[in-house]
């Protein structure tokens, strides 16, 4: 659990037009349960930036999808990408981070579907979670 | 409210999960890497 992403993927020889496949499929099946084109919408974002962090690692900007409660999130990333900046007003040096940990395939005995982004730097304060859709279901049940 | 919250019950979230890998597992393009193992 908590692998990060890219070396989850590394061995896959996943590709972009792999990853946009699978965008589609996420996107219409939630179409087809009526989720609005809205929420749909912020969903796939989510996965865009996934898609950014795996072909183009580098530091990305989150888009605001802050989650409350974290109680049902299993797993920690171990990514860390960011870099040192430095507080333009207090001159104070402090490390602007993004962490990522995605999860979209079938992980052991479960199925899952999960993104967990993680922001942490100045003008955020503390830490704050951001999660896409997650949902896990032991296989054949 | 969380997008998990806004795409609905978590038995809506586990129809759109199974809908997501029907769909998935009926693309030869990609079905492989649903079936990896991490």
């Amino acid at each position: 659990m908590g692998r990060a992403m890219r070396k989850v993927y590394s061995g896959l020889d996943l590709q972009p037009e792999h990853f946009k496949a699978f965008a589609l499929h996420l996107g219409e099946a939630l179409a087809a349960h009526n989720v609005s084109p809205k929420v749909i919408n912020a969903v796939l974002d989510c996965v865009a930036l996934c898609k950014d962090y795996i072909f183009h690692p580098r530091p990305v900007e989150h888009r605001a999808l802050p989650v409350e409660h974290r109680d049902y999130l299993y797993s920690l990333p171990d990514i860390r990408c960011g870099h040192l900046a430095e507080n333009p007003a207090s001159k104070a040096s402090y490390f602007d981070a993004t962490y990522f940990d995605v999860k979209l395939t079938r992980l052991g005995t479960f199925h899952s579907l999960i993104m967990e982004v993680t922001r942490q730097g100045q003008g955020v304060g503390a830490t704050q979670h951001y999660l896409c859709l997650e949902k896990v279901k032991p296989v054949g049940v | 409210m969380t997008l998990y919250e806004e795409v609905g019950s978590e038995q809506a979230v586990e129809q759109i999960v199974d809908n997501f890998y029907d769909r998935v597992l009926a693309d030869d393009t990609v079905k492989d890497f649903s079936l990896t193992q991490i």
